[in-house]
């Protein structure tokens, strides 16, 4: 990684550095939106929780004490930003248009429709610990210590939802791909 | 039907943290192969990588994450009134008086986007369409916030529980083809009266977006599409909230417009809803 380590971008930034604050979340946006982006499974609201979990990285910078990683600490805030937007939004009804969605994306819809919305349906049939579990491993890659940490909860909660988790997935998409019937979000 | 240490075993293996024994008995046994499999699918599924933001939508979530940590010690939390009348759906007057009075010293600028018999606040002022976005965007939200910081109590921390839920926004569909801002103001304030329904387009909804968050002072309550001079615009009627002992019978708008694709500002300014 390349200028000053996170947790010197932190301490300044918890200082009041503007450059600094802006250097971290600028750093960390990309993680934290694919995070959001496979927890809600949309691009609005993943757009809408990234901008939260930036807030509030912001904001809590000044209780981040540095025992932690910094990336765990963000980890750990923007997970609950992130389910914090998915159950506001879970409590109004809200159309979906998934062919508006997927065109906003950039990406070739007669590709990428299947894919798209299997693991976006797949993974919104998990439930909120499972889904959490599964992406913070499958799609950032973090460990399964740093997820304990990051969930708080013990690595043998951590091993389980992962494997329950990937299993329901296996389930979700295997189903799809042969009856194109994906069941909808839990919600 | 697998169990869950059969699930355990396949993720450890997937993971690389069975040992060799566990994972050459799993390659042993043809289902629990087959099973190995169709979980690596999921997590290579899952773990495909997310396309990620434009530069400009991730400069502009930057700037107003920034934004807001930096004004937390000055900005004031608003006392927001409720948002019952949903339909009602704007409250915008209480920030536009109390920019006035908060300005007595600094005179309004005129602007094209100022309603007939109204003057306008000087940051309701139309930008050129070539803007800095990632200065404008924030500014003009922020700005409006600490408008109202004078009649709102006292600071705390991000309380997402106390936030008042937004709504999701109107669709406003297409306004049309429109040369001139007073116009597409009027279309959008008929839009909002007969919104279409359905998704907004994502990418208008894009960006209005950014005004939404930040303390969901300011969510978008219809968004929509024009062609505004000819360039293709995204269109958002924001709604505001002002403290209710400060203008209990607001009920004003602001008519954000910004060019698409690149979400520069076009305009802002504040607009009178039809049929209240």
């Amino acid at each position: 990684m390349e200028g000053p380590d996170d947790t010197d971008l932190a301490r300044r930034a918890a200082d009041g550095n503007r450059e600094a604050l802006e250097t971290l979340l600028r750093r960390h946006q990309p993680r934290v939106y694919s995070l959001c982006r496979r927890m809600t499974g949309n691009d609005a609201d993943a757009l809408d929780a990234t901008q939260e979990a930036l807030i509030a990285i912001a904001r809590g910078l000044p209780r981040f004490d540095g025992r932690a990683k910094f990336t765990t600490w963000m980890h750990r805030v923007a997970t609950n930003a992130c389910l914090d937007e998915m159950r506001r939004r879970s409590r109004r009804p809200e159309p979906v248009d998934h062919d508006s969605e997927l065109a906003s994306t950039g990406v070739d819809p007669a590709e990428s429709v299947t894919d798209r919305l299997s693991i976006d349906e797949a993974l919104a049939g998990l439930s909120e610990d499972h889904r959490a579990a599964v992406v913070l491993r499958d799609q950032l890659g973090l460990d399964y210590d740093e997820i304990a940490e990051v969930l708080g909860v013990r690595i043998g909660t951590v091993k389980s939802r992962i494997a329950r988790g990937r299993a329901q997935l296996a389930a979700r998409l295997g189903n799809s791909a042969v009856t194109g019937d994906v069941q909808g979000p839990e919600r | 039907m697998s169990t869950p240490s059969e699930d355990e075993l396949l993720a450890a293996v997937l993971d690389g943290e069975a040992s060799r024994a566990e994972s050459e008995a799993v390659l042993a046994d043809p289902e629990l192969s087959a099973r190995l499999e169709q979980m690596r699918t999921a997590r290579d599924a899952v773990a495909e990588e997310v396309p990620g933001l434009s530069e400009l939508q991730a400069e502009r979530l930057v700037a107003v994450a920034s934004r807001v940590a930096r004004d937390d010690g000055r900005t004031r939390r608003s006392r927001l009134l409720p948002w019952a009348t949903a339909a009602a759906v704007v409250l915008m007057a209480g920030a536009v008086t109390v920019v006035m009075l908060n300005r007595d010293d600094d005179p309004p600028a005129q602007t094209a986007s100022e309603a007939p018999g109204e003057r306008l606040p000087d940051h309701f002022i139309d930008e050129p369409a070539d803007s800095p976005i990632s200065e404008d965007v924030p500014h003009s939200h922020v700005d409006d916030q600490e408008a109202l910081a004078p009649a709102l109590e006292e600071p705390e921390a991000l309380d997402h529980d106390v936030v008042t839920p937004i709504q999701p926004p109107l669709n406003l569909g297409s306004l049309g083809d429109l040369e001139l801002s007073d116009d597409l103001a009027d279309v959008a304030a008929s839009a909002m009266e007969d919104a279409p329904g359905g998704a907004v387009d994502p990418a208008a909804s894009a960006c209005i977006f950014p005004y939404q968050s930040a303390q969901g002072l300011a969510p978008p309550v219809g968004v929509g599409t024009a062609t505004l001079g000819g360039q293709a615009v995204a269109v958002g009627v924001l709604s505001y909230s002002a403290p209710e002992d400060f203008a209990p019978d607001a009920n004003l708008a602001t008519l954000v417009v910004t060019t698409l694709p690149e979400c520069a500002i076009v305009l802002t300014g504040p607009f009178e809803m039809l049929g209240r």
